[in-house]
C-alpha cells in the first residue's frame, strides 16, 4: 500500500514532534526528580537535625539544672541535710526554670525532698520524707509563688524510697549525670524525663543524687510545628522502640488495663504512617550511630525516611523523619502530565500543520498529476501551459510531452501501417482471390464455350437443319460469355492500383513490423530478432512490402506453432545486393513438404488456410521490380527471401 | 505468285495451340477443327520448340499462363530466334500490363478467355494473312536478291546507279558517269530488265525499295 505524501509527512511532522517533547519531559522530569527528591533528603536531614537540636536545647538546662545543684550541695553552699534549706533552693530553681517540673534530692539515707508543680491548691508543691527509721515522716506542702503555704498534708502511707528509684541507682552506678527512660510521670500524667546526677561526698561515695523532672511533651508538641514538605512527620524513639515524641502527642499514651499508662510501642500506635514507616524496624540492627537514609510505602505512595541518633546527648534515642515523595514531586508529576498533554497538543498542531504544509506543497503536484492523466487521456493537450509548479515538475512535464509525443507518432505509424497493410491485405487478398477465380472458372468457360462452338458447327452442317437446337446453342454460348463477363468485370473492380512506388527506409519499415508482430509471436512462444545494418533507401510500395514482410513472418510463426518446434526462432536480416536490398525471414520450422507446389494459389499446408499468402507475397514482390524466392533446411528450418529495388536517385 | 524459286510450301496454314489445361487443348482444337482449321496442339512451350518447323505457315494460339516458359517469355524467345510465326495470346488472367507487353511486341491480339469464337477466328485468319504476307515477301526478296546475283559486275553497277539516282536515268548520264558509251549502257540495261523479269527501270527502283538489301548488297560488290 502507498500513503499519499501529505499523510506520510503530516505523520512524521507529529510522530517527530512528539517523540522529542517526549524524550525533553522524560529527560527532564527525570533529572527534576532526582534533584527533588535529593533536595528532600536535604529538608529530612535539616529537620532531622532541628529537632535533635531543639531537643537537646529543650533538655539541657534539666541536666545543667542537676548538675548545677549536685555541685552546690557537694561544695556545701546548700546543706543538704537541711531540709528547709535545700527545698528553698530547689524552689527558687524550679521558679527560674520554667520547663522544669519538678527538682528533688534524695541521700543515701533515704530522705527525699522534691519540689514540683502542681494544680493546686498552689502552684507548688513540696514533698518531705524524713526517713527516720523510727520516725518516718512524709509531709507534702503546697505554695504559692511568694512562697507562701497554700495547703499542708501528710500522707503516712507513702512508701516511697528514693534508693530504690532507677535514676538514684543509676547515676549512683555512673557517678555522673543519666538520664532515665522517658516514663509517664506519676502526679502530672505527663511524660517525661529525669536527669540525675549524683552528689560526692568525701571518699568519692554517692551521698545523694539530685534530680530534674522535664515534660516532654514540649518536644511533641515542637515536633508538631516543624514543618517537613506538607505531611512530613518526625518521631523520636527510645532504645525500647517506644514512641516518646511524635506531632500527634495524643497517640502515644497507652492506658494499660490496670489504669497505668506507658508510652506506646511504635509498632502499635495509632498512627498508620509512623506504623508503616517502622514496620521493618528492627531496633537491634537499626541503631547505630549513622544516619540512614531509607524509603518505604504506604496506600499507595512512596515516603522517604531518614533515620539515626539523637545525637549531641547521651540519650539513647532514634529520631526517624519520613515525608511522602509526593510532598516534593507532585508538581513535577503534574507537571510532567501536563507537559505530556502539551505534547500532545503540539503533536496535533504539528499534524495539522504537516497537513497544511503537506497540502500546500501537494497541490500542484497533484495539479500536475491531474493534468498528467488527463493528457495520457487524451483530453488536454500536452503543449498546454503548465498550472504554477515546481521545477523538477516543469522538467518532468518536458520529458513527458516529448515522450507522449514520441509515443503517439510511433503509434499512429503502427496505426497507419497497421491500416494500410489490413486494407492491401483485403484488396489484394481479394485481387488474388477474384484472379485466381477467374483463372481456374475461365478454363472450363473456355471448354463449354469451345463445345458450344464444335455442336453449333456440327448443327450447322446437319442436313435437318435443326434451328432450335441452334437456337439453344447460341443462347448456352451467350451464357457461358455472361459468366466470363462477370469474372471479368470482378477482376476490375478489384484490381485497383495500389503499386505507387515511393522511397522509403527498409530498416524503419522492419522494425515497425516486428512491433506489429510481436503479439503474435508471443502468443506462439515465438522469438523474433532482426539484424538489419544501414541500408540506402528503397523503392517501393511501402504497405506492400510490409505486407509481403507481415506474410513471410505470419507463415514462420504458424509452422513452427502448429509443427510444437522446440527452437521458435525467426530472424530478419537485409542487406545489400547489388541494385537491391534482399530480405531473408529464417525460422527454425520444420522445413517445406517437397509435394507442396509453393505460390500456387489455393495450394497450402494450413488445415485453414486459402493458400493465397505467398501467391500474394511473390505477386507484390515482384510487381515492386523484386523477387521472392525460398530456401528450405529440412529440418532445421526455411528461409524466404525476397529483393527490393534500391532507389536509383539516391545513388 | 507461284515460282520454282518460291521457297513457301504450299501446304495449309496450322494453327498452333499450347495450353497447360487438356480441356481447353481438347475442345479448342475440335472446334477449331470443326471450322475447317489444321491445329496441332502442344501442353507446354518445350514441346512446341521441340516439333515446330519454322518453315511450316500458320499462327500460334497461346496461353499466357504456361508453366515454366509463360507466354511472354516464349514471344521473346521465337522473336530472338527470329521465328516470326503470328501470335494470338488467350488468357485465364487477362492482366493490362501483360496484354501491353504482349501487344508492343507484336502480338496478333490478347484475348481473354473464355473469349468469342468469331473473335478468335477472325484473330486466326488475320493471323494466316499477316504470316502469308510476310512469308510472302520474303520470298520476293529471296528471288530478287538471287536474280541479282546472276548479274554481271557492270550491269549490278549500272542497275546500282539507277536505284541510287532514280532521276537520272538516261543512257548518255549513265554513260558518261561510267565511262562508257551510251549504246553499251542501253544493252546493259536490256540484260538487266531481261534478267530481273521486269519491263521498266522504274520497276527496278520499287524492287529495290520493296528489298532494300539489293542496294546494300550491289554497293558492297
Amino acid at each position: 500500500m502507498r500513503y499519499s505524501l501529505g499523510f506520510v509527512l503530516a505523520l512524521s511532522l507529529a510522530g517527530l514532534q512528539f517523540l522529542a517533547i517526549l524524550f525533553v519531559v522524560s529527560t527532564s522530569y527525570i533529572s527534576s526528580e532526582r534533584a527533588m527528591l535529593e533536595h528532600a533528603r536535604g529538608l529530612l536531614g535539616d529537620a532531622r537535625l532541628t529537632a535533635v537540636e531543639h531537643t537537646n536545647g529543650f533538655l539541657e538546662p534539666a541536666r545543667e539544672a542537676a548538675e548545677l545543684s549536685s555541685r552546690m550541695i557537694e561544695a556545701g553552699i546548700v546543706d543538704a541535710n537541711d531540709p528547709t534549706a535545700l527545698e528553698t533552693f530547689l524552689f527558687e530553681h524550679l521558679q527560674t526554670e520554667t520547663q522544669l517540673s519538678g527538682i528533688f534530692y534524695g541521700d543515701a539515707a533515704g530522705n527525699f525532698t522534691y519540689v514540683m508543680r502542681s494544680d493546686g491548691p498552689g502552684p507548688y508543691r513540696t514533698k518531705f520524707i524524713a526517713n527516720d527509721p523510727d520516725n518516718r515522716v512524709i509531709e507534702l506542702l503546697w505554695r504559692e509563688e511568694d512562697g507562701t503555704v497554700a495547703a499542708r498534708e501528710f500522707d503516712p502511707e507513702d512508701t516511697f524510697d528514693p534508693r530504690e528509684r532507677r535514676w538514684y541507682v543509676d547515676a549512683a552506678a555512673a557517678r555522673a549525670s543519666v538520664w532515665t527512660d522517658p516514663y509517664i510521670f506519676f502526679s502530672s500524667q505527663q511524660p517525661g524525663i529525669t536527669v540525675a546526677a549524683p552528689v560526692l561526698s568525701a571518699g568519692n561515695r554517692v551521698s545523694g543524687v539530685v534530680g530534674v523532672d522535664i515534660e516532654i511533651a514540649d518536644i511533641s508538641t515542637f515536633l508538631s510545628q516543624l514543618s517537613i514538605g506538607e505531611q512530613g512527620l518526625a518521631v523520636i524513639l527510645n532504645e525500647n522502640a517506644d514512641v516518646i515524641a511524635h506531632p500527634n502527642f495524643a497517640d502515644i499514651a497507652d492506658q494499660a488495663a490496670d489504669g497505668t499508662v506507658d508510652f506506646v510501642n511504635v509498632h502499635e500506635i495509632s498512627d498508620p504512617v509512623t506504623r508503616a514507616a517502622f514496620a521493618g524496624f528492627d531496633q537491634t540492627a537499626d541503631l547505630s550511630d549513622e544516619v540512614v537514609q531509607s524509603g518505604f510505602e504506604y496506600a499507595g505512595e512512596a515516603y522517604l525516611t531518614l533515620l539515626g541518633p539523637m545525637t549531641g546527648t547521651s540519650l539513647p534515642w532514634i529520631i526517624s523523619v519520613f515525608v511522602p515523595e509526593n510532598d516534593f514531586i507532585q508538581g513535577i508529576k503534574d507537571n510532567r502530565r501536563r507537559n505530556i498533554w502539551i505534547a500532545a497538543l503540539i503533536s496535533l498542531l504539528s499534524a495539522i500543520a504537516g497537513v497544511t504544509l503537506a497540502e500546500l506543497i501537494l497541490r500542484p503536484v497533484r495539479a500536475f498529476a491531474v493534468r498528467t492523466s488527463l493528457v495520457s487521456q487524451g483530453e488536454v493537450s500536452a503543449h498546454e501551459p503548465l498550472p504554477g509548479t515546481y521545477q523538477e515538475l516543469r522538467d518532468a512535464n518536458q520529458t513527458l510531452i516529448s515522450e507522449i509525443a514520441k509515443r503517439r507518432e510511433l503509434d499512429a505509424r503502427n496505426q497507419d501501417l497497421n491500416r494500410e497493410l489490413s486494407h492491401a491485405t483485403r484488396v489484394n487478398m481479394m485481387g488474388q482471390m477474384a484472379t485466381g477465380l477467374a483463372h481456374e472458372l475461365s478454363q472450363p468457360l473456355t471448354a463449354i464455350t469451345q463445345n458450344v462452338d464444335t455442336a453449333i458447327s456440327l448443327a450447322q452442317q446437319d442436313p435437318d437443319n435443326p434451328t432450335e437446337l441452334l437456337r439453344v446453342l447460341s443462347e448456352l454460348d451467350e451464357q457461358a460469355h455472361q459468366g466470363g463477363d462477370i469474372i471479368r468485370s470482378l477482376r476490375g473492380f478489384v484490381r485497383k492500383d495500389t503499386n505507387t512506388p515511393a522511397r522509403f527506409a527498409l530498416p524503419d519499415l522492419i522494425a515497425q513490423t516486428c512491433r506489429l508482430m510481436r503479439h503474435e509471436a508471443t502468443e506462439h512462444d515465438v522469438t523474433i530478432a532482426s539484424h538489419v545494418g544501414d541500408l540506402p533507401e528503397v523503392l517501393g510500395n511501402r504497405v506492400g512490402i510490409a505486407q509481403v514482410l507481415t506474410n513471410l513472418l505470419r507463415n514462420a510463426i504458424e509452422a513452427m506453432s502448429s509443427a510444437d518446434s522446440e527452437r521458435r526462432e525467426v530472424t530478419i536480416s537485409a542487406q545489400q545486393d547489388g541494385e537491391y536490398v534482399r530480405v531473408s525471414v529464417a525460422d527454425t520450422g520444420p522445413g517445406i513438404a517437397s509435394d507442396l507446389v509453393l505460390f500456387k494459389q489455393f495450394q497450402t499446408s494450413k488445415p485453414d488456410g486459402l493458400g493465397l499468402g505467398l501467391s500474394i507475397s511473390r505477386t507484390i514482390a515482384e510487381a515492386n521490380g523484386g523477387r521472392l524466392w525460398y530456401k528450405t533446411d529440412g529440418a532445421d528450418g526455411t528461409t524466404f527471401f525476397f529483393t527490393v529495388p534500391i532507389d536509383g536517385a539516391q545513388t | 505468285m507461284t515460282n520454282a524459286l518460291a521457297r513457301t510450301d504450299d501446304q495449309d496454314p496450322t494453327v498452333f495451340l499450347i495450353d497447360d489445361d487438356a480441356k481447353v487443348r481438347a475442345t479448342l482444337s475440335r472446334a477449331l477443327s470443326k471450322r475447317g482449321f489444321s491445329v496441332r496442339v502442344f501442353e507446354d512451350a518445350a514441346h512446341f520448340l521441340r516439333a515446330y518447323d519454322p518453315a511450316a505457315p500458320g499462327c500460334l494460339v497461346l496461353d499466357y499462363g504456361l508453366p515454366e516458359l509463360n507466354g511472354l517469355e516464349l514471344q521473346t524467345l521465337l522473336s530472338d530466334k527470329q521465328i516470326n510465326i503470328p501470335i494470338i495470346f488467350i488468357s485465364g488472367h487477362g492482366g493490362v500490363r501483360e496484354s501491353v507487353q504482349a501487344m508492343k511486341s507484336g502480338a496478333i491480339d490478347f484475348l481473354e478467355k473464355p473469349f468469342r469464337q468469331h473473335i478468335l477466328i477472325d484473330c486466326i485468319n488475320n493471323a494466316f494473312e499477316v504470316d502469308r504476307q510476310a512469308r510472302a515477301a520474303d520470298d520476293t526478296r529471296h528471288m530478287t536478291l538471287q536474280k541479282f546475283d546472276r548479274l554481271t559486275t557492270r550491269e549490278r553497277e549500272i542497275a546500282q546507279f539507277m536505284i541510287a539516282n532514280p532521276s537520272n536515268t538516261a543512257s548518255k548520264e549513265i554513260g558518261r558517269e561510267l565511262n562508257i558509251s551510251p549504246r553499251t549502257v542501253d544493252h546493259h540495261r536490256a540484260r538487266i530488265l531481261e534478267k530481273m523479269g521486269i519491263h521498266s527501270v522504274a520497276e527496278l527502283i520499287d524492287l529495290s525499295l520493296s528489298v532494300p538489301d539489293v542496294a546494300g548488297t550491289v554497293r558492297q560488290k
